[in-house]
């Protein structure tokens, strides 16, 4: 019961829609059919090519192009879609030509890029280093439709060796835009370095034996000096030690030979008589008055003596005597008191002592000349010999000037070294910098040179074709076939969907059941619908009319066609043919 | 059929005012049974139709207006005498003999239905039925039989004229016919009026075993329907199968709100 309703409903459905979909179904099918015989045949030509590695191992020649080759060839596929490379191949080839009056240039170039396929032929590869799969790109394929299978092909290889070209070129150029650079680069730092050396050469001639490197030597000369200094001051020392014990040695020996008595005894000499006389002179005049007569002898014998020696220096034993007198005085003094001839005789004493020193030392100048002329050998000897450590002494000391004077200076350089030492390491520094870099940009520059003489001698990365393009058979598009399948598919979808709106769209009132439900009461009755002989006749007659006037439009059409687009018998040939292709 | 034919040949004959339309059917005799000259006796015993109007229709032009008076369209005739005995089955349970036929909008097909079912209930024995054209904006149901009424019911609301001389007995046994009259425009307001109540009242108490058939205007359009439905025992709503929308049925069913509503039938259905 229940599926007899849905067949009813079925039924209804289809006897309600079926013209509406009967119509657009027809139509499109229709329209898909003419579109999928009316497109113009589309031809393609391919190319494939392959892009082969280095020839030489990477191991030995290191390329300088390391962009990746997908890169590469994208730029390249840019450069050649560009508007004057394609205008050029365009008017090459005579492309579009009926394009030409109708379009702008900026569309037919635009057609040209559509038809232009470029694709990558991509694998799965293993990379040598890291050990995991990637995909790499090892060839490509190049392809151009249109309509003309020769100009196709000829188009397909036009594009094949632009790519070709393009891809040699960049790689030339790109490898000597390298090299160049680097030339530059090298120039530069040489130049650099040049200065850097003049630099150095400048501040070593200013700073000499400052620069550190001279630290030892200076360092050598320095405890070598302090050698010399020890050595000097030990000489100096040992010299002043004989002097001294020649000068005790000279104390002892009289410049003047001694007087031998006859009786073999040597007398005193000259200056121990006068010194002798004069303490005798002194005491003498402190008892008698210079008028007794022992007193006159006694200093004319002290005159001659004088005269004889010269001065003699007896002023120490006067001072001492002197000194001695005062002590004794002051002692006196307090126990005798100032009238006490003792003490008299005592001031009378000083006083004459303090006259003679003062006068003694205005003379000791006079008697020094004595000595100068002295006639004992032994004497003149040790004199002599005093003199010579004298002057050694003398020099060494002079010598000790000058080392100490030396010392100072190395050490004035060993202090400057440090200051000097920053200044000078620093230039060193930087010369050694670009020292390591010009030998870096050197060895890369060889490095790029070598990989440009690669690139030119083809020896790198190139493009081969491995399937150059043929002229095409058969068109490639449009697939008539499919159109018309699809088109036979869209129209039944379409049939149907506009039915399924159209029945869903209407609100009418269909089922009995539908009527009960809405009114809420029973349905009493269906009664068909009656239809009277002449009403029958009038639906007849319309859809005879129908008809007619369909038959009538699809005959004018024809007409139409065979008179203004194309004769008949000619498209059925065209249809012929384009089946027998199918 | 023979004996329909006959029937109306012999009321042709037996009232001879009206020119008669030329019939060509040719008549056989031998054909004649007793339901027949039953049928055919009926009218002039019946009081009723002594008075009535009568003049016969061409059964060709019947035929061609689809009104069923024969076996021809089986199926058709089958659905409206199921009608038939469901109606007349209701009017037993309500003591009611009134029905009115309405319809959300025009051209449902309710006069032709509202004609079928009045013919249809007139086979029944020793049953009157009178069909009354409430729709006096359209009044058609005249035209169907290929009568030409110049008045009716209109004039009768309007004191022009009186009920008997109106009802007119087109050639079919215990079946009457009230006209619309000329088409009205302010036809709301005779059929609310107080006349249109004392008539329905009058008709319906007259006689006993008569049902009243009224055919009024789509409900959708004007208020005809609504303003006399209260005086009507039961409502019947005709709808067309794939032409009447669910909303207008929708609205018609609330319109028809508190009345009482028989129930609905589907009109030209199509299989």
């Amino acid at each position: 019961m229940n599926e007899q309703i849905d067949l009813q409903a079925i039924k209804g459905i289809i006897r309600r829609q079926k013209i509406l979909f009967l119509v657009t179904f027809a139509s499109i099918f229709t329209l898909s059919v003419i579109v999928a015989f009316v497109l113009p045949p589309v031809y393609r030509s391919q190319s494939t090519i392959l892009i082969e590695e280095q020839q030489i191992p990477q191991e030995f020649v290191q390329t300088t192009i390391t962009s990746y080759v997908e890169e590469r060839l994208q730029v390249i596929t840019q450069q050649i879609l560009s508007r004057p490379r394609l205008l050029e191949i365009i008017n090459q080839f005579n492309l579009y030509p009926d394009m030409r009056d109708r379009f702008t240039t900026e569309e037919i170039v635009q057609k040209m890029r559509d038809a232009i396929n470029f694709e990558m032929i991509n694998t799965e590869v293993t990379d040598r280093r890291t050990g995991r799969s990637t995909t790499a790109t090892i060839a490509f394929s190049l392809a151009y439709e249109g309509e003309n299978p020769s100009t196709v092909q000829k188009v397909t290889n036009k594009l094949t060796s632009l790519y070709l070209e393009a891809n040699l070129k960049t790689r030339e150029q790109r490898a000597s835009n390298i090299t160049t650079f680097l030339e530059k680069e090298l120039k530069n730092l040489k130049e650099k370095i040049g200065e850097q050396e003049s630099k150095i050469s400048q501040f070593k001639q200013q700073h000499g034996q400052e620069l550190p490197e001279y630290r030892s030597v200076n360092m050598q000369a320095l405890s070598r000096l302090n050698q010399q200094i020890d050595q000097a001051a030990m000489q100096i020392r040992s010299q002043q030690e004989r002097k001294i014990y020649l000068e005790g040695q000279l104390a002892n020996v009289d410049p003047l030979l001694p007087v031998v008595t006859d009786e073999g005894k040597t007398v005193m000499n000259p200056r121990e008589r006068l010194k002798y006389l004069r303490l005798q002179l002194i005491s003498l005049q402190s008892r008698l008055s210079d008028k007794h007569p022992d007193v006159k002898r006694m200093i004319g014998e002290i005159a001659e003596l004088e005269t004889k020696v010269g001065d003699t220096n007896d002023s120490l034993g006067k001072i001492k005597r002197l000194k001695d007198s005062e002590d004794r005085l002051a002692i006196l003094k307090g126990k005798l008191g100032p009238k006490h001839p003792d003490v008299i005789k005592l001031e009378k004493e000083i006083k004459l002592l303090k006259q003679q020193i003062e006068k003694q030392q205005s003379q000791t100048a006079i008697n020094a000349a004595s000595e100068n002329n002295p006639e004992n050998p032994a004497y003149i000897n040790l004199k002599t010999q005093i003199a010579s450590a004298t002057m050694e002494i003398n020099s060494l000391k002079q010598e000790k000037k000058r080392i100490e004077e030396k010392i100072n200076h190395y050490q004035q350089l060993i202090d400057n070294i440090p200051l000097v030492e920053k200044e000078y390491n620093d230039l060193i520094r930087d010369q050694q910098t670009d020292q390591a870099k010009y030998q870096e940009i050197m060895n890369k520059l060889l490095e790029a040179k070598v990989s440009q003489e690669m690139e030119e001698s083809q020896q790198a990365e190139r493009f081969t074709i491995i399937d150059p393009a043929l002229t095409p058979e058969r068109p490639a598009k449009p697939n008539r076939l499919a159109i018309v399948l699809i088109g036979f598919v869209l129209a039944l979808g379409a049939g149907v969907g506009l039915a399924a709106v159209r029945e869903n769209l209407n609100d009418a009132i269909k089922t009995e059941e539908e009527l009960g439900r809405l009114t809420g009461l029973p349905v009493l009755t269906s009664i068909p619908l009656m239809e009277s002989d002449k009403e029958r006749r009038q639906k007849r007659n319309k859809k005879l009319i129908v008809v007619l006037i369909l038959g009538l439009v699809i005959a004018l059409g024809l007409l139409l066609f065979h008179l203004y687009v194309m004769p008949l018998d000619i498209l059925t040939l065209k249809l012929q043919r384009k089946f027998s292709r199918l | 059929m023979s004996k329909l034919k006959k029937a109306l040949e012999k009321a042709k004959e037996a009232r001879q005012q009206e020119s008669a339309p030329t019939v060509t059917v040719t008549i056989s005799e031998n054909n004649s049974d007793s339901t027949a000259q039953q049928q055919l006796k009926q009218p002039e015993s019946s009081q009723s139709s002594v008075q009535t109007r009568v003049s016969p229709c061409d059964p060709q032009r019947l035929h061609n207006n689809k009104i069923i008076f024969d076996c021809q369209a089986r199926k058709a005739g089958d659905q409206v005498k199921i009608l038939r005995t469901r109606i007349l089955d209701h009017f037993k349970e309500i003591r009611g003999n009134s029905l009115l036929l309405t319809s959300p909008t025009a051209g449902t097909g309710t006069t032709l239905t509202a004609i079928n079912l009045a013919l249809s209930m007139a086979q029944e024995i020793n049953r009157t039925v009178l069909l009354v054209d409430a729709d006096l904006r359209h009044p058609s149901i005249h035209r169907y039989f290929g009568l030409s009424a110049e008045r009716g019911l209109s004039d009768y609301l309007l004191g022009k004229a009186d009920l008997p001389e109106l009802l007119i007995n087109p050639g079919f046994d215990n079946l009457t016919i009230l006209p619309g009259g000329k088409p009205l425009t302010n036809s709301t307001e005779l059929l609310g009026a107080p006349q249109m109540k004392s008539l329905v009242r009058e008709m319906k108490t007259r006689y006993a075993d008569r049902y009243l058939i009224f055919d009024s205007s789509p409900l959708l359009t004007c208020a005809d329907a609504l303003v006399f439905s209260s005086f009507i025992d039961s409502i019947m709503l005709v709808v067309e199968m794939e032409k009447s929308s669910r909303g207008e049925i929708k609205q018609a069913m609330e319109l028809l709100q508190d009345k009482p509503v028989l129930g609905s039938i589907m009109n030209k259905v199509i299989n």
